[in-house]
């Protein structure tokens, strides 16, 4: 029972370096993929310009191939999946009960090595030149590239890399073991289902990108020869290996975004989930088949029929766990006091844009078509309209829908009409025609076309939808500017949520629930509100509540990455060591450091509660 | 925690003790015999290469199987698996072995026989 004075306040910028707390290593996250969101955007807005009209010279070349390659990889791994981490951090605790997820201090390193892994991979450009070789960095291309930007990418991504697996780790143990009382699996709300799912993704997907990242650094830095035929390798173990990733990667991105649409379409048709637990097992299913599927990537890289018709039936096979889902939340809104806020505004046209989506998926996985599709802007456009018209309009809806929670303020709707507007009609008015430019014969990852063959409409009116989809962002900051500065603090519960993370007086206390909530059903928070008693049920006396300490080691360990990265991009073995040691050094700290955090106490946490802060 | 049992119910705590004894008893002469399996079954790979008296390609087969039968006795006698509350380890090692064995047989299916 002893209490740990040694507890220190900090405040400001010390304060967000060194925090451990899962609430606000949710908003870092959701600041960093938001910010680098926008310089990919960015990226994508100069593409277009650049396709706007034919035989364009504005970014043409190696800078054009810089680019698309910077574009989709700042997507992929440093926007979007972080996105995806600042909500799981923000809420899924909360969603379960859970004071925080089960290892703080490697919560906070896991931020960190994504923050510097994308702070690596950007710097490219002003050192050199972004890495050219697509964000699928194929060998040979990436290879031989003599440049540094190559390296650039997977340095950087490997430590980015690194932090994504410690947060997967981390989220399936709070999962599994920080569950409130009540709390069984199949009482979980939605989006905890699909995250932790995810994070089996992450633990099963991430370490084949982590080897497939040492070989070719190896190859690059090393001259080692694992993709060289002259040499006994294989250009092809790259392609596998990349795409043994990268398909459950696709699923890593779109199953939390299926968890915040179930949230919401609930949570405003004023009904439970439809389905709920055909909603779980489809979730685990689609999980599961995702790691069975990556050739569909490599129809036309000529392993033969047998090879390509298996991985062929696999893929048309999770259209069926993704119909499940789609059914499941139109019925979910069959019948449902519908509500249409932005959040549910975005989550309605998730809906069928993402069947477009996965139609022309399907289309995809028949391999005699594929040949016909492959590499054209087919193919942009189907994963355009699965990653943007499914995860991105995802996000956006979990961003108005969790924003009161997460901030503390509630954006306005009528901004967020347009916003939804704005870049869903920009959405539609960017990739539809992409799907005729593709089937019209225009390659994807060229840059630039000649007139007069038929493609200069199109391509114009998808860079009109693009520049929507900007000044849609554009209003989306507006908005967060305006709320920001605004007086009006939200309620505790704007939308009458249904789960237990709108059951916390807000600003969420430090401790999340004064009392660990007594969990007596599905939609934990409405079986209370339905039962008449408003709140939580608590499970447990109010007591002293342990906390663990902030670290300013999380930081340093990702800035001894950092370091040690540039000191491989350059081959300069003195910086690599520095930076090495640093991180073993901040390794050693952490451990021979005795910090057993510091207690609440019952005073304290009764304050609070007599002055609802609690 | 001891003397909370003994004031209340020192018959039933007695009993509990005694069972409690006879399940470590058991469980080390299972650490005993595996401990003794393991070394045998490494003495016996290791002969199996030494002598040189079987073929490369059956004795690649046959230490890889005395390594699988190897991870099970680490698995199950020194770190417990077979103990209550191992549910999820069993699950995700399972469906890691799974995904992974899937993903290397075709792997090499597709690599290196075509």
């Amino acid at each position: 029972m002893a209490t740990h004075e040694s507890h220190k306040k900090r405040s400001g910028l010390m304060d967000w370096l060194t925090t451990v707390d899962h609430k606000k290593i949710g908003i870092l996250y959701l600041l960093a993929g938001g910010f680098f969101f926008l310089i990919g955007g960015l990226e994508a807005i100069l593409m277009r310009i650049q396709l706007m009209e034919p035989d364009s010279k504005i970014f043409t070349g190696e800078l054009y191939n810089q680019l698309l390659t910077m574009h989709g990889t700042t997507m992929i791994f440093l926007a979007a999946m972080p996105i995806i981490f600042g909500f799981m951090n923000a809420i899924l605790p909360l969603q379960i009960g859970a004071r925080d997820v089960a290892f703080p201090y490697v919560n906070a390193v896991g931020f960190w090595l994504f923050f510097f892994g994308g702070l690596l991979l950007n710097l490219s450009w002003f050192l050199g030149g972004a890495p050219e070789a697509g964000w699928t960095a194929y060998a040979p291309l990436s290879t031989v590239a003599e440049d540094t930007g190559v390296d650039f990418y997977v340095l950087g991504l490997q430590i980015a890399g690194a932090g994504t697996l410690a947060g997967g780790i981390n989220f399936l143990v709070t999962v599994i073991n920080m569950r409130a009382p009540g709390m069984t699996f199949m009482r979980m709300p939605l989006f905890t289902w699909a995250s932790f799912v995810t994070s089996g993704l992450i633990l099963f997907a991430f370490p084949a990108l982590t080897v497939g990242f040492f070989l070719l650094m190896f190859e690059r830095v090393f001259d080692a020869n694992f993709f060289n035929p002259d040499m006994g390798g294989n250009v092809l173990i790259w392609e596998h290996i990349f795409w043994i990733f990268g398909h459950p990667e696709v699923y890593i991105l779109i199953l939390p975004a299926f968890g915040i649409i179930s949230e919401v379409v609930s949570t405003f048709s004023s009904k439970r989930l439809f389905g709920y637990s055909a909603m779980v097992f489809a979730t685990v299913l689609i999980g599961f088949l995702g790691f069975m599927v990556w050739v569909h990537h490599m129809f036309t890289v000529g392993l033969g029929p047998v090879a390509n018709s298996i991985f062929a039936v696999a893929t048309m096979a999770i259209a069926i766990p993704t119909g499940v889902k789609i059914f499941n939340w139109i019925f979910t809104m069959w019948g449902g006091q519908i509500r249409f806020t932005t959040a549910m505004l975005f989550a309605v046209g998730f809906i069928p844009t993402f069947v477009m989506g996965g139609v022309t998926g399907v289309m995809l996985s028949v391999p005699a078509a594929d040949y016909q599709y492959h590499d054209s802007y087919f193919v942009v456009a189907h994963f355009h309209y699965v990653i943007v018209g499914g995860l991105i309009l995802g996000l956006f809806s979990g961003l108005y829908y969790w924003y009161p929670r997460m901030f503390n303020r509630v954006l306005n709707e009528t901004l967020g009409k347009w916003n939804f507007w704005l870049f869903f009609i920009g959405f539609h008015l960017t990739f539809f025609p992409q799907h005729w430019l593709g089937l019209m014969g225009m390659p994807r990852r060229v840059y630039t076309y000649m007139s007069g063959q038929q493609l200069d409409g199109a391509n114009f009116v998808s860079t009109i939808g693009a520049i929507l989809m900007g000044l849609g962002t554009i209003v989306l900051l507006i908005n967060i500017i305006i709320s920001a500065s605004s007086k009006h603090a939200a309620s505790k519960d704007p939308w009458d949520g249904r789960t237990l993370e709108w059951a916390m007086p807000v600003p969420t206390p430090e401790y999340n629930f004064a009392q660990t909530p007594l969990v007596r059903g599905l939609d934990a928070l409405y079986v209370e509100k339905a039962a008449g008693n408003g709140e939580m049920t608590p499970a447990e006396p109010v007591g002293e509540i342990h906390m663990p300490n902030g670290s300013i080691l999380p930081f340093f360990l990702s800035l001894g990455m950092f370091v040690a990265g540039f000191g491989f991009i350059y081959s300069n073995w003195i910086v690599a060591i520095v930076g090495l040691g640093g991180v073993l050094v901040t390794m050693f700290l952490r451990s021979v450091i005795d910090d057993h955090g510091y207690h609440i106490h019952k005073e304290e946490v009764e304050a609070d509660i007599k002055g609802g802060r609690a | 925690m001891a003397d909370h049992h003994n004031t209340t119910e020192p018959t039933v705590h007695r009993h509990e003790e005694i069972q409690r004894k006879l399940a470590l008893k058991e469980e080390r002469k299972h650490h005993n015999v595996s401990f003794v399996m393991m070394i045998l079954l490494t003495i016996v790979a290791f002969f199996a290469i030494w002598s040189d008296k079987i073929s490369d390609s059956f004795a690649v087969i046959f230490i890889l199987t005395l390594a699988v039968v190897q991870v099970f006795f680490q698995l199950y006698i020194w770190m417990h698996l077979s103990h209550k509350g191992h549910d999820f380890p069993i699950w995700g090692m399972a469906s890691g072995v799974l995904i992974a064995a899937i993903t290397v047989a075709s792997l090499m299916g597709m690599i290196w026989t075509s």
